[in-house]
């Protein structure tokens, strides 16, 4: 966010404290220092040299052989830069030293292999040796800004200033500590050095000192040179402008570029490097016109209109919209303001005239012209978009224009343009002290509360009892209070006045925080809460779920927890196996009936999920690569479009798919692939006991086959509806069955059994009930086979409700143990065998009530299905 | 004499027993001499052409005979017993280090198991929990946690749009609106759940992740409160000698806002790269419910005050368990998934 290169911030304070500690105490106070950079920690043998002379290489056209010292020693050294020059000192590096290989970085970036920052990542290394280039020794290596890792300039050597000592190690010249600062949106003031400096100041006790500004003005009337009407006004608050004319463009002192490329800012040339300079210094962005292209001499603040053109300095052509702001000449739009300069008008080689400018603007709209025009926010509009001090307009333009006169020479227009309609007036702020132990939970003596307000330059005057105040001398008029909130006799109250700099600071809540943040949030003491309990309640929803993995778990399935947001070609997937006429009816592929994002990463993740099954069938894809037997269960939301509802229903729903081999490879299960496979009844089961331990009823459930037009991803004749029957109600709790052979395929699933299951998860809390608990007694059990024999397509749910409804309450037990088709059964027959287990309740059962009962069962299935018996 | 051929037979029997080598020659022995028709019987059922003297005499010996071939045999029978086991135990030997059966049980997910932590720690304290829509409205997303339109920190809040007014929600602090316009304090929930950020995935960023809010609202709640509710949570969750650091942070919302960090778990405070060289992790962002915040829902900032907290269970797992890549928990591969059962 900002780069604070210790060397320039000690322009403006002594630092006391170690880089360390610096870094600690900062992101403990809400500045958080992601990392500290040492530039030079690696710079071992490079020193400064001096180049001796400059010839042409005799057999290469391209470089250049140079003579240098390092005040010791004369090195040879052939390059490819031809930007020194004899005398000129440059960083040298001698055999061994490490340097950042830039031709490597540039091709690695040229290739696609590096995005963005060039020296971020691991960096590529050398190690200088000598060597011949072109039949020359090379006893050394003038090194580039890229190599030694300052900036990602490489087109030439770095120069260094006429006093580098010659020999020195370059980490004395040019090495340096930078606090990289990564700021959250309230602190908009930190986005500088002075900033910064006030920061370390309240920190440490050193006072830090603002830059020294004198401006020699000597030229005629900037109101004669310049008009500037705000149009605009609640975009614009404030608009300050003074010219400088005569100014010779040309590189920024060395110091200057050594700072702004430290700082990660381009250095481009002195005037535009000033204005950049200020900003970082200052915090308040400027924009340097050539004062020459301004047509008319006029300058209006105004909403762009619909369609009208600007070329920016980065040679984009944008096509504007009102919401736009302009600094418009008499003709056409020169800067979109705060944001970035006209091409039309910017700083030229040839510019003579310059006018300067240092404005303050609307927050949201630079923040919404920067992000919507730009895919990077500008320096000025990060600023800008944070609020920026409104007194710092002409304070920054004064110390810029200073600056150009003294390093690109010129004569300054006598005065200021500054269009300030609405002046700022100091926020002042009543605070009870009683607030800091409300809110802190901790006592702090008034003295030293306002100790630490004033270390952060807000003027504090305490309230007397009489009600009155007063801030220091330099305030003439004494304010007399009216408060209803707080007592004000009892002298625990301050009045605070805000710094124009501290937009962040509106409440009393803000200053509470700035106390904490002096005090020292690590010092504020640990206590567990008090108080009164909340009503306690219990979360079905997160009951249910817990129990639902408990029994899955323990049923072999794992959890997976997939993405809601899905694709549409994935959706349409699940349809595959339905002819076109049944299509419209399907309403999860119909992209009318989800809800769709505005703005999808990609159409991979596009529409919120009406199902879990394309998700889970993906799951298994791609698991199935890796592993035969995959069993997987997933708890999530499905998000239902609701009519005339802005926000979906959001159902809490379960799935489950199971594929692969039933038992895992083993000693017992040597031969996977000829292994039996997981299927519909291992899933059923999965899904009878689940329901059975969540306390639904066994009774109240069905399972009844399903049309391929119920659920056409399904295959037609392996699944079933799950429904439950309360209270003369039938409700559809899901489905379970297995996949439809084109949609495997659809989702690459080898060409084998998948097992799914959806169940509505919302509906459970409400339908669990207690079954009445069966008393068990030690009197013997009589058990029973019975083989009964139907027609093959006689459902056997039916069959077994029917044994159970007539065996009453002494069969307390009915297990399907055999089905069998084939001899001595008849075709088109089959056997069900039966194990009925009668549990009587008080005496021990008859072998003639056996047999009644028996035999009722057997009259039933007969007169009902058409059953015989065998054996 | 009869006495003689008893203890003839006797030495004989004796003999022979010695020299069965199973149960089955056992049992011949057996019948041949105690049988009912063994050869001791015999000597019985002889009985009857002897002299009423010699009677109680030869019925003695046959006794004697009797109880001596009785008990070795009831030795043998154990020893030979003993020793079909032996063989039988030697038989059914196996190679212990060969795998057991398979069993086959699944396993939650590991975020399933961060949630199950948390939830843990925070119901020991009195919170319950609650749940909120994921498609949520700007209103409670943004408006009412103090981010307005055109507020900087949106542009911390990549956000998935359905419409101007709809969205997919960017943290779970819109809970703290719900639930406070439903419930007047004493508050003291959290809310687990979904979030999502439109933004590029790459090692530390996921579309959607998991996030936990956790508030606290009643009349004199202070920031030690918090301090000292988070500290005892980061404790029991990473260690009891865990060090806890607070700083300040920013969140509209909030106010003062503060961050929870603990001593690195891999470096314990040195400095590496997992904590960027500065000894801390940072493991959640809090800090002292905003006034306005208060007043948005009706509640008086002037009686009450309140903290509020949120956490990424996905970062929280991360540390503990040493994952460098955030993608790994929503690709959903078994083989990651089955290292936390
Ligand atoms: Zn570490």
């Amino acid at each position: 966010m900002i780069k604070v290169p210790l060397s320039w911030l000690k322009e403006y304070i002594d630092i006391t404290w170690t880089p360390e500690q610096l870094a600690a105490g900062l992101t403990l106070r809400g500045l958080e220092v992601e990392s500290l950079i040492r530039i030079g920690a690696g710079w071992d043998k490079v020193v400064v040299g001096q180049v001796l002379s400059v010839e042409k290489h005799p057999n290469a056209d391209k470089l250049v052989v140079l003579q240098a010292t390092d005040g010791q020693q004369q090195y040879q050294i052939v390059t490819g830069a031809w930007n020194l020059q004899e005398g000129d000192k440059f960083p040298m590096a001698l055999p061994g030293a490490k340097l950042i290989d830039g031709h490597k970085l540039v091709d690695e970036k040229a290739a696609g292999k590096r995005s963005g920052d060039l020296l971020s990542g691991d960096l590529p290394y050398f190690t200088v040796k000598g060597g011949k280039l072109r039949g020359l020794d090379s006893q050394a290596v003038a090194v580039a800004h890229l190599e030694l890792g300052i900036s990602e300039a490489f087109d030439g050597i770095v120069v260094l200033g006429p006093v580098a000592p010659v020999g020195a190690p370059l980490q004395e010249v040019l090495g340096d500590t930078i606090l990289d600062i990564d700021l959250s949106p309230n602190l908009g003031r930190a986005l500088s050095m002075i900033g910064i400096a006030r920061e370390v100041s309240a920190m440490t006790g050193v006072p830090y000192y603002m830059p020294r500004i004198a401006v020699l003005e000597e030229g005629p009337s900037v109101a004669k040179k310049i008009k500037v009407e705000i149009e605009a006004t609640d975009l614009c608050s404030r608009f300050s402008m003074m010219v400088i004319e005569g100014v010779k463009i040309g590189p920024s002192p060395e110091w200057m570029q050594r700072y702004l490329r430290a700082a990660d800012q381009p250095v481009i040339n002195n005037i535009v490097d000033i204005t950049n300079y200020v900003m970082l210094e200052l915090g308040q962005p400027l924009h340097a016109y050539d004062y020459d292209d301004i047509h008319g001499k006029q300058l209006i603040i105004r909403r762009a209109k619909a369609g009208e053109k600007v070329e920016t300095i980065d040679h984009v052509d944008h096509t504007l919209n009102p919401n736009v702001l302009l600094v418009a000449d008499a003709e056409r739009g020169v800067c979109l303001a705060g944001v970035m300069g006209g091409a039309d008008s910017e700083i030229k080689d040839t510019t003579v005239n310059v006018a300067l400018e240092g404005a303050n603007w609307n927050a949201f709209n630079i923040r919404k012209t920067a992000r919507e025009m730009f895919d990077k926010v500008s320096e000025a509009a990060k600023r800008f978009e944070r609020t920026v001090d409104i007194e710092l307009t002409t304070v920054a333009i004064r110390r810029a224009i200073q600056l150009m006169q003294q390093y690109a020479g010129g004569r300054i227009a006598k005065g200021i343009v500054d269009v300030y309609p609405a002046p700022h007036s100091h926020k002042v702020l009543e605070f009870p002290l009683t607030e800091i132990r409300r809110v802190l939970g901790i006592e702090i003596p008034t003295k030293k509360v306002v100790e630490m307000l004033a270390a952060l330059e807000f003027d504090v005057a305490r309230v007397r009892t009489d009600g009155t105040y007063q801030f220091g001398q330099d305030d003439n008029p004494t304010i007399i209070v009216v408060s209803e909130e707080h007592s004000l006799r009892d002298g625990n109250t301050l009045m605070v006045r805000v710094p124009s700099y501290r937009n962040d600071v509106t409440i009393v809540a803000d200053l509470v925080e700035e106390v904490a943040r002096m005090y020292g949030y690590d010092k504020i003491p640990e206590s567990p809460l008090r108080g009164e309990l909340p009503p306690q309640f219990t979360n079905y929803a997160i009951l249910v779920d817990e129990q639902v993995r408990t029994i899955l778990t323990g049923c072999g399935l794992s959890e997976v927890i997939t993405y809601p947001i899905v694709s549409l070609d994935d959706l349409k997937k699940l349809h595959r196996a339905v002819s076109g006429a049944d299509a419209p009816s399907l309403h999860w592929s119909n992209p009318n009936q989800l809800m769709k994002l505005a703005n999808p990463l990609s159409t991979e993740y596009e529409y919120m999920r009406p199902t879990l099954i394309s998700s889970m069938l993906k799951t298994l894809s791609e698991n199935r690569r890796f592993i035969e037997q995959v069993e997987i269960f997933e708890i999530g939301q499905v998000y239902l479009k609701r009519e005339g509802e802005l926000l979906p229903e959001e159902r809490r729903t379960l799935a489950l798919a199971i594929t692969g081999p039933r038992l895992p490879l083993s000693r017992y299960n040597p031969n996977l692939k000829e292994a039996e496979r997981l299927d519909f009844f291992d899933l059923k089961g999965v899904v009878e006991e689940l329901l059975r331990r969540l306390d639904i009823p066994a009774k109240q459930i069905t399972y009844e086959p399903l049309t391929p037009s119920d659920s056409p991803l399904l295959h037609p004749g392996r699944a079933a509806g799950v429904y439950l029957r309360q209270n003369g109600q039938k409700l559809k709790l899901g489905v379970v069955g297995e996949v439809h052979p084109l949609v495997v395929e659809a989702f690459d699933l080898p060409a084998e059994r998948v097992a799914i299951a959806e169940l509505d998860l919302a509906a459970v809390p409400a339908l669990m009930q207690r079954e009445i608990y069966q008393t068990v007694t030690r009197l013997p059990v009589t058990t029973q086979d019975l083989a009964v024999i139907v027609d093959d397509d006689t459902p056997a749910g039916g069959i077994q409700q029917l044994i159970r409804e007539t065996g009453g309450n002494l069969l307390t037990d009915v297990t399907l143990f055999d089905l069998y088709r084939g001899k001595p059964i008849p075709e088109g027959k089959k056997s069900l065998a039966y194990r009925l287990t009668f549990q009587p309740l008080e005496k021990t059962l008859t072998e003639d009530e056996v047999t009644k009962l028996r035999e009722k069962i057997e009259k039933r299935l007969t007169r009902e299905v058409g059953a015989t018996f065998r054996g | 004499m009869i006495q003689d051929q008893i203890a003839e037979m006797e030495r004989r029997a004796l003999a022979e027993l010695q020299a069965t080598s199973d149960l089955v020659a056992l049992d011949e022995w057996r019948i041949k001499y105690l049988g009912k028709k063994g050869e001791l019987t015999g000597f019985l059922r002889g009985m009857g052409g002897l002299s009423p003297v010699e009677r109680p005499l030869v019925g003695q010996a046959v006794n004697t005979a009797k109880n001596i071939l009785e008990t070795a045999v009831a030795e043998r029978t154990e020893r030979l017993k003993s020793a079909a086991l032996e063989v039988t135990l030697t038989r059914d030997k196996v190679d212990v280090t060969l795998p057991g059966r398979p069993v086959q049980v699944g396993h939650v997910h590991v975020i399933t198991k961060v949630f199950r932590e948390i939830i843990e720690a925070f119901t020991a304290m009195g919170f319950q929990v609650a749940e909120g829509p994921e498609v949520e409205l700007d209103y409670y997303n943004f408006q009412q946690l103090n981010i307005p339109p055109g507020h900087p920190a949106r542009s911390m809040h990549d956000t998935f749009y359905f419409s101007e007014s709809v969205l997919l929600r960017t943290h779970t602090s819109p809970n703290q609106i719900r639930v406070m316009e439903k419930q007047k304090p004493p508050v003291r929930i959290i809310v687990p759940g979904k979030c999502y950020r439109s933004e590029a995935t790459d090692a530390t960023h996921e579309f959607m992740f998991m996030q936990f809010e956790g508030l606290a609202v009643d009349r004199d709640i202070t920031l030690a409160d918090l301090r000292g509710t988070l500290a005892a949570f980061a404790r029991r969750m990473f260690g009891e000698e865990r060090k806890v650091r607070f700083r300040c942070d920013y969140f509209p919302y909030v106010e003062p806002g503060v961050d929870l960090s603990i001593d690195c778990l891999i470096c314990q405070g040195v400095g590496c790269r997992a904590c960027k060289y500065s000894g801390w992790l940072e493991i959640l962002g809090a800090g002292m419910v905003h006034p306005q915040v208060l007043r948005n829902v009706d509640i008086d900032p002037q009686k009450y005050s309140g903290f509020a907290f949120g956490m990424g269970p996905e970062r929280i797992a991360m540390l503990k368990y040493s994952i460098d890549d955030i993608r790994q928990f929503y690709r959903n591969d078994l083989r990651f998934l089955r290292q936390f059962a």
